[in-house]
């Protein structure tokens, strides 16, 4: 990694601590973690190690019990609910496993939807909504409700949703955990097409198919950093 | 905003089931308000048709130890126009009777004998005509003018544009149509009291023959006063003022007024009925307090549903906080949507309303018409329903608004729902996971209090059919006429009465009839007097009591089926010269006449200067409410007081109703310019009496039907909703080896603390709330009967509706449940 990139986000020494009555869980322990803009790391390690706990901190939907969390340099651990709304709206773009569309809307207003929480113009909104769902190969299903399209097509727009705000980075949980292999590898290929063209991605998956697309494998066990393999290494590996 | 407003109109077409609950259980709470809203408005707040009604005050006259509040004399009515400054004027008016003949048909009305500036103290213009000159009202006689309401100008004359100038003939004597008020304008009474006309009293001789007394002594409390403050003058200056010129009256004229003071009233409480006024409001809080009780049972099912909604959409709310929506905005998408939902219960409600009036107004007694009380949908009501829809939208909505968008956001996008609450106990306990549940009972609670205001007025209508009215109601009719309104004189009167009575009499079916001036249950016409018997110092309080005076012809208790104790009836040998005779009820004898024998005692009145000897005692009759303390009563003998307003009663055999065509043709052979009769059975006038207390029972029966109705929609709700909650425990369960019933009962038993808690809360809130409406029951307000059989109804109708979801729990299949997320 050159000395002269810029480093998006940076955990020092984070943990996160369950309190449910009297059992204290301990999901992270001291991660200490840097990513850079522009770059595509993968976070693996076996079920209930952390990999989601860690991708909701860095997504702000959860917050850390300690340690500091600096999103594009400036700390965020200790942010408002308002505050990490705006984040999460204007910097931060989701992909979840179970894609996650809300079935009453159609696909052009599931895309919208961050736009909508911008107030952004409505103008505006049609253009860049149009945009994201041509990248991702789904604007002729505009109208369509998700129950109408396949589990592909409708990760295809959560994508498209996840990017039309143009966030800093793009935080994909297991994004192909509910899909079949052939569209598994299909959504696969959209983030590495993404990545191209200069999207910074973390993927948290426990497939290694597909974590060994990322320049860089974060390994997790136990709440804590065990590894971290660069892609030149993994491809050696393999 | 538009795209929530748009949004939550989808929504509501996308959930149609859902949205049909929530509408008609909002459309039934609204509806139910409205429409009862639209007679608290016609009754209470209808303002006055009249200029600046807040400087308008209504007069009594009061005595010591005497609550009540009575009319004023008259001659001080005059005095204390000319002599108390405080206000810029003061008119007396006086409700009078009167047969008109000119209109289509000869017919009754009831009118105000006023003084000439009545119109103008009430700040009232003719819509048509004029209304009195100030000299109009000086001279006796001289003056035969009427001014006419609109009603009446509409009904009987067609709205014919040249009614002013016509003549009619009022009492037998011609007036001249001068004027027609507005339509809004009835006189002073808000409900039962419209009048039709207004005549100068100066023209009493024409109107009220029988008592010229009214108008030249000081003893006889006849007129009701109106007053307009003058500009800066507050109340109690004026009440002061007044009660200083009644002391100086008190000292001029000691024999009448020494015990007399007067008391002030906004006129806007006085029209109301001083005396009724608290039993109406007491009537008015109580209706509104039981579809207000629907109304918040309508909210808490829709909050339910609501929340229940909310927690299914936990993942779409989570996902549009990941998306980076910021709380507020949620809370606004989640109460436009409950917004939308109140705006459509609330127009459905403005239907239920449309409904629910006439439905209301068909209830009303036989005796009401528009012209006494009229139920408009009119602006007010529309706001009120307005601000009602608005108030039920953030009602029902905030709630789960506020817990829709507090999501576990990991949890929520995960779509875990049942993964443990990572929460502190604390933190849910204080989101109120159980808040449906608390809703449910609360339900339950609000529907028992309703049921057993329902259940208590039921029985109330019972216990007052079980009452003995003191006479024999069946086969008894009555027919009030008015002699003075056809101008007889008294002695054609009298031989009217008399040969009515032999007509009747000799009709087919026809055992007895006869005349009073008053008729127990069937309406009050007489005067109260006060009773001095010979030769005793009464109590205060029995020295300021007023005692119902009932001229009556002979066969009159024989006919009402009033039982004479002791003594004598009147005879025809009672007449005019001879010794004037009296027949009191028992209650007076014992009042007045403690331990003693009353029957040839004597007594006096202050209007009559000679004795009455009492000649027998009639046992009491409820004249006045079924379940009141009996009243003391005087008769007198009609042959030797007249009576210019009398009640033809009319004992038959069997069935009188196919005899009342005859009883019109008998009377109108007699005189055909005599407005026709309209014959009652004792059966319906008391029907008629029981009318507010039928109401009530009907109407609070409706709304604990409603509230019941929804709160099993409630129960059902939550039970069902639970049942899905808790497929994977109940599968479990059931893979375990749990048996059908232990399942069953796992189930019920939730519904059943939910309803036990409800029935424990809502027996203490009946208990206390009952209170309040103690006086319009004939029954206890904790009889234990009504709270217990509604208890028991209740808890068996939440284990209904608790069963189905039970049942569907026993069905569970545990493969699937198993695999159930």
């Amino acid at each position: 990694m050159s000395a002269e990139t810029q480093t998006l986000l940076r955990m020092n020494g984070v943990t996160k601590v369950f309190l449910t009555d009297e059992v204290e869980t301990h999901a992270l322990s001291g991660i200490h973690l840097e990513i850079n803009a522009g770059e595509y790391v993968s976070i693996a390690g076996p079920s209930g190690c952390g990999k989601s706990t860690l991708l909701s901190i860095l997504g702000l939907l959860d917050s850390p019990s300690d340690g500091e969390y600096l999103l594009n340099g400036n700390p965020v651990q200790d942010l408002d609910l308002g505050e990490r709304a705006r984040i999460r709206n204007r910097e931060i773009g989701f992909i979840f496993q179970a894609f996650n569309l809300i079935g009453d809307l159609t696909v052009f207003e599931n895309v919208e939807l961050p736009l909508t929480y911008r107030g952004m113009p409505g103008a505006e909104r049609k253009k860049a909504v149009q945009e994201a769902l041509e990248r991702v190969g789904m604007a002729h299903r505009v109208k369509h409700y998700p129950s109408q399209l396949s589990g592909g097509q409708q990760q295809r727009v959560a994508v498209a949703r996840a990017l039309v705000g143009k966030p800093l980075i793009l935080l994909a949980d297991e994004p192909t955990g509910n899909l079949d292999s052939q569209n598994g590898e299909q959504v696969i290929e959209l983030l590495q097409e993404l990545h191209r063209g200069g999207a910074t991605i973390c993927m948290v998956t426990h497939d290694q198919r597909y974590s060994k697309h990322a320049d860089r494998t974060i390994n997790l066990f136990d709440g804590r950093i065990v590894d971290e393999v660069e892609a030149a290494q993994q491809s050696s590996a393999h | 905003m538009l795209q929530d407003i748009r949004f939550a109109f989808r929504s509501a077409v996308r959930n149609p089931a859902l949205t049909a609950v929530i509408v008609t259980s909002l459309a039934l709470g609204i509806g139910a308000n409205t429409t009862i809203f639209t007679l608290i408005n016609a009754v209470f707040l209808r303002p006055i048709p009249v200029e600046k009604p807040g400087e308008l005050v209504a007069a009594f006259t009061t005595m010591p130890k005497s609550t009540a509040f009575q009319s004023f004399a008259f001659l001080n009515f005059k005095d204390f126009r000319d002599n108390v400054q405080e206000f810029s004027g003061m008119a007396a008016y006086q409700f009078v009777g009167a047969n008109m003949v000119g209109g289509a048909e000869p017919i009754g009305l009831g009118g105000q004998l006023v003084t000439a500036n009545y119109f103008s103290v009430l700040g009232v213009q003719a819509a048509r005509g004029r209304t009195f000159f100030a000299d109009e009202d000086k001279v006796d006689s001289a003056a035969p003018v009427m001014v006419i309401s609109n009603g009446l100008w509409t009904r009987t004359f067609g709205g014919d544009p040249s009614i002013v100038g016509r003549y009619v003939t009022l009492n037998g004597s011609k007036f001249e149509i001068i004027g027609v008020t507005p339509p809004e304008f009835k006189g002073l009474q808000s409900i039962g009291g419209g009048s039709e006309f207004w005549v100068p009293i100066s023209m009493h001789p024409q109107l009220n023959p029988a008592n010229p007394l009214f108008y030249t002594v000081r003893n006889a409390l006849s007129v009701q006063v109106v007053a307009r403050l003058r500009p800066g003058v507050s109340m109690a200056q004026a009440d002061q003022a007044m009660k200083m010129m009644a002391d100086r009256l008190a000292k001029q004229y000691p024999n009448e007024n020494a015990d007399r003071s007067t008391a002030l009233f906004p006129l806007s409480e006085a029209v109301l009925g001083i005396g009724q006024r608290d039993d109406l409001r007491r009537s008015g809080g109580l209706l509104l307090g039981a579809t207000g009780l629907v109304l918040l049972i309508a909210c808490a099912n829709v909050a339910s549903l609501l929340l229940a909604r909310a927690m299914a959409r936990r993942k779409e709310i989570a996902v549009r906080l990941s998306v980076g929506a910021p709380r507020w905005r949620l809370i606004r998408q989640l109460l436009a949507e409950s917004a939308v939902l109140s705006l459509l219960g609330g127009a459905a409600g403005m239907l239920v309303a449309y409904w629910g009036r006439d439905l209301l107004w068909a209830m009303r007694p036989s005796w009401m018409d528009s012209r006494f009380l009229d139920l408009k949908l009119e602006p007010r009501v529309l706001a009120f329903t307005i601000a009602l829809t608005f108030l039920t939208g953030w009602l029902f909505g905030l709630i789960p608004a506020i817990q829709g968008s507090r999501a576990d956001l990991v949890s929520a996008i995960k779509g875990q729902f049942d993964a443990p609450d990572r929460r502190s106990r604390f933190t849910q306990l204080a989101m109120g996971l159980d808040l449906r549940s608390i809703l449910v009972s609360g339900q339950v609670a609000l529907s028992l209090v309703a049921l057993i205001g329902a259940g208590l007025f039921l029985r109330s209508v019972q216990q007052a059919q079980r009452l003995s009215p003191g006479f024999r109601v069946e086969g008894l009719t009555v027919m009030f006429m008015n002699t003075a309104a056809q101008g007889y004189s008294p002695q054609r009167a009298t031989e009217f009465y008399k040969q009515a009575i032999e007509r009747v009499q000799a009709l087919p079916g026809v055992q007895s009839a006869t005349w009073g001036e008053n008729v127990p249950q069937a309406g009050n016409a007489g005067v109260s007097r006060r009773v001095f018997p010979e030769g005793k110092e009464l109590p205060a309080e029995l020295r300021s009591l007023f005692v119902p005076f009932n001229d009556v012809f002979p066969r009159y208790f024989s006919t009402v089926g009033i039982p004479l104790v002791k003594g004598r009836d009147f005879s025809a040998a009672d007449r005019e010269g001879a010794e004037q005779v009296a027949i009191i009820s028992e209650t007076t004898a014992r009042m007045f006449w403690p331990g003693e024998d009353p029957v040839g005692r004597r007594f006096k009145h202050r209007l009559n200067p000679n004795f009455f000897r009492v000649v027998g005692i009639a046992a009491d009759a409820k004249f006045g409410t079924l379940g009141g303390a009996a009243v003391p009563h005087v008769y007198l003998s009609a042959t030797q007081f007249y009576a210019p307003a009398m009640t033809l009663c009319v004992r038959t055999s069997g069935d009188p109703a196919p005899l009342f065509p005859a009883f019109r043709q008998t009377i109108r052979g007699l005189d055909s310019t005599m407005p026709l009769p309209q014959p009652q059975t004792m059966t319906s006038a008391i029907a008629d009496n029981l009318w507010t207390a039928r109401l009530g029972a009907e109407l609070l029966a409706v709304f604990g039907v409603l509230a019941v109705a929804l709160t099993v929609v409630g129960i059902y709700g939550v039970m069902a909703y639970t049942v899905t909650r808790r497929t994977k425990e109940i599968g479990i369960r059931i893979a375990l080896g749990a048996e059908q019933t232990a399942v069953l009962q796992l189930v019920l038993r939730q519904g059943l603390k939910l309803t036990a808690l409800g029935v424990a809360v809502g027996l203490a809130a009946s208990y206390g709330a009952t209170r309040l409406i103690a006086s319009l029951l004939y029954v206890s307000p904790a009889d234990p009967a009504t709270y217990a059989a509604i208890s028991v109804t209740l808890a068996v109708v939440s284990v209904i509706a608790g069963f189905l979801p039970a049942r569907r729990a026993t069905r569970v299949d545990p493969l699937t449940a198993l695999r159930y997320e």
